[in-house]
């Protein structure tokens, strides 16, 4: 356990400075670009709700380059292993079990990718304050929305994709986020050990991902139960498979 | 030494952090969800004494794709149930149409008949998940015949599905004749077949009459005949709704056919009957029926000429009592009401000696965009009348006007109220 809590912390470390930076852009980012977005409203102007505002400003695509930049973040830190230092070695010849290694550096990313979704909440809650306070500023408050912050959060697609509703949606949500870093982490082993054909599969597993999100965000017309079931499954199914051949992979000593 | 606290920094940062997010995400998102119980619900006394809202629940949803609260107003407290749907949906709401399907319990019926072979058809189906399914056939040969044929029309005084009732399972038809028919009426008890598998009609289940009724009134020019408006049930007894000889008439049934007794309103004169060109008030056949089957109470309300309803309560705890009649005029320049056939939107029932009737409306103020459907704010009024005077008027205050902020200094004229996106209320109902 002592040996899990140092590693987590040295590869959270690794990650820290990334990820420090990304969170606060993210929070100034919605900041500003919900505010350029509200920069003309006055009283004869159509006021937008705030969660289209919200997905009018480019947040949506904004949040989904930061995700990508801090997957990125990940590929690089296993890199740098290799790079300068070949810390990997070090690693490698440490007296602590191959799944501790993993997993740790799992947790490390795990934990970023939280610290990045607690950003985008962060940055939501204060864009959403700052329309509230500026529309209740002028024309009596007639443009203000009653228990707005609640309307917008269920009534915004995006939203209720990274915080859903109902045990299937969190089950959706979760697994996306848990293919997402198994995946990226093991298409680095599978690189590193020369298995390049494996990579395959976490290609496929976005074919799964493009459909549920998909689903998730044009529920309306698209989602269907059994579909978003099926897919959970299938992307759980392929996590397993991915955190058990990365575990199979350092155990075999291919990755170095 | 500024790099050493940093190092220093790293070596712990990992849990703290953890937990740091993993709190702020519980608390924001606890304090959003719980936030779903502070919408404004509050009832404003207009005009009279409240206390007639004393032992009466008017209760009603506020629906839109995302969620659903459920109110219920009992004097001047209102409380709300919020559910939010696990992902937006464009739930099938039914709104009955006029010669929309007729939806009784979890069917929807629809009604035709044939005027040749004297056979009527109904067919029902169950909604399930915005799909029509379990498709079910019931006929009934009734012997009623036109007395003058027409070349491939009938007559009937509202659409067929106005004959329909049911209690419990059992599913009662009779024919909505006017005064231009002969023969024998009848309420009917259906026997549904599916229509599929194929049944042969000689193995099809046979729907036979529960009680009969001669239209040969009709055929003497001097009485004033016979019209069938339709069937309701209420408090598991049937209602058969005619006018004859200037009345309305409403007549009781049991299931298995026995009477129970009539109740009559006098004067009663239906639209277009009378040639002579006198400006009295008269009523339009297609009426709309609310009834309320643990009170026994049975309210029918008819539009009329006067751009007023006449509601017709009747009893039916024991035998059949006329209870109430009122003349209503909920609207005026302002006041609109939401839909005129919208059952799901307006309730009307009498309680206690007091007409209850909750409508949703809509005010129309004037403004360029008045012309516009839809722009208007929907209000949920109460209004409360004894021995037809108006005692009480009162209004349920929500935020759902919020839902039309968007379209404040917005010209185009092709708004829509999408029901996805904007709130409605239904369900109304009065206990």
């Amino acid at each position: 356990m002592k040996a899990f809590y140092r590693l987590l912390n040295y590869e959270f470390g690794e990650l820290l400075r990334g990820v420090l930076i990304l969170c606060g852009g993210l929070i100034a980012a919605s900041w500003i670009f919900v505010r350029i977005e509200l920069k003309d409203y006055s009283s004869y102007t159509v006021h937008e709700r705030f969660e289209d505002i919200y997905s009018s400003s480019g947040m949506p695509i904004v949040f989904l380059v930061f995700m990508l930049a801090l997957l990125a973040l990940f590929v690089k830190s296993i890199y740098s292993a290799y790079w300068g230092s070949k810390s990997v070695y070090t690693l490698l010849t440490l007296p602590v079990k191959r799944e501790v290694l993993y997993f740790s550096k799992l947790t490390a990313f795990g934990i970023s990718v939280l610290l990045l979704l607690s950003s985008q909440l962060t940055g939501f809650v204060l864009a959403y304050r700052y329309m509230a306070d500026k529309v209740s500023s002028y024309s009596e408050g007639q443009f203000e929305m009653t228990n707005g912050l609640f309307l917008a959060f269920i009534r915004s697609d995006f939203m209720r994709l990274l915080w859903p509703y109902g045990f299937l949606n969190i089950l959706s949500t979760a697994s996306i986020l848990i293919v997402l870093i198994t995946g990226v982490y093991y298409v680095v082993l599978c690189d590193r050990s020369k298995r390049r054909l494996s990579i395959t599969l976490f290609i496929a597993c976005f074919f799964i991902l493009f459909l549920m999100i998909g689903a998730r965000l044009d529920p309306v017309y698209t989602y269907d139960p059994a579909k978003i079931v099926t897919g959970c499954a299938v992307l759980l199914a392929i996590s397993v498979v991915f955190i058990w051949h990365s575990i199979y992979l350092l155990k075999k000593g291919t990755v170095a | 030494m500024k790099l050493d606290k940093w190092a220093r920094l790293k070596r712990h940062a990992a849990l703290p952090l953890a937990v740091a997010a993993a709190v702020l995400i519980t608390l924001v998102i606890v304090d959003v969800r719980s936030a779903k119980g502070q919408g404004t619900y509050m009832a404003e006394h207009l005009q009279g004494d409240s206390s007639v809202l004393e032992d009466v629940t008017v209760s009603g949803a506020i629906v839109d794709g995302n969620h659903k609260t459920s109110f219920a107003w009992r004097g001047s407290e209102v409380s709300i149930d919020t559910e939010v749907y696990p992902y937006a949906r464009n739930e099938w709401r039914y709104r009955y149409g006029y010669g929309f399907y007729k939806r009784i319990g979890d069917y929807y019926y629809s009604a035709s008949g044939n005027i040749w072979g004297q056979e009527y058809s109904v067919t029902r189906q169950e909604n399930r998940a915005n799909r029509m399914v379990n498709y079910e056939h019931a006929a009934a040969s009734i012997p009623v015949r036109p007395i003058v044929y027409k070349e491939n029309a009938a007559d009937y005084t509202n659409k067929p599905d106005y004959g329909l009732a049911a209690i419990g399972e059992e599913v009662f038809f009779t024919v909505v004749t006017t005064k231009g028919y002969k023969g024998t009426n009848g309420i009917y008890k259906l026997a549904f077949d599916p229509t599929s598998p194929y049944i042969p009609p000689d193995e099809r289940q046979q729907s036979s009459p529960i009680m009969t009724f001669s239209l040969d009134a009709n055929e003497d020019e001097h009485t004033g005949g016979i019209e069938v408006l339709g069937l309701e049930s209420v408090g598991g007894k049937l209602a058969l709704i005619l006018v004859k000889e200037g009345a309305l008439v409403i007549e009781g049934y049991s299931t298995s056919g026995e009477r129970l007794g009539e109740a009559k309103v006098e004067p009663f004169s239906l639209s277009g009957r009378d040639q002579s060109g006198t400006n009295r008030v008269n009523h339009y056949e297609s009426y709309e029926a609310y009834s309320n089957d643990e009170s026994g109470m049975l309210s029918l309300s008819f539009l009329s000429n006067q751009s007023a309803r006449t509601i017709v309560s009747l009893d039916f705890t024991e035998n059949v009592r006329l209870a109430d009649v009122t003349v209503a005029s909920i609207e005026d320049d302002k006041i609109k009401e939401e839909s005129e056939y919208g059952y799901n939107v307006r309730f009307i029932t009498f309680k206690n000696g007091r007409l209850y009737y909750a409508s949703v409306v809509r005010e129309s103020e004037e403004t360029e965009q008045a012309n516009i459907y839809g722009i208007h704010p929907i209000k949920f009024m109460l209004h409360v009348y004894e021995s037809g005077e108006l005692v009480y008027k009162g209004e349920l205050h929500t935020d759902i006007n919020d839902d039309l902020i968007r379209v404040k200094n917005y010209f185009d004229q092709s708004f829509s109220y999408d029901p996805i996106e904007y709130r409605n209320i239904y369900d109304v109902r009065i206990d």
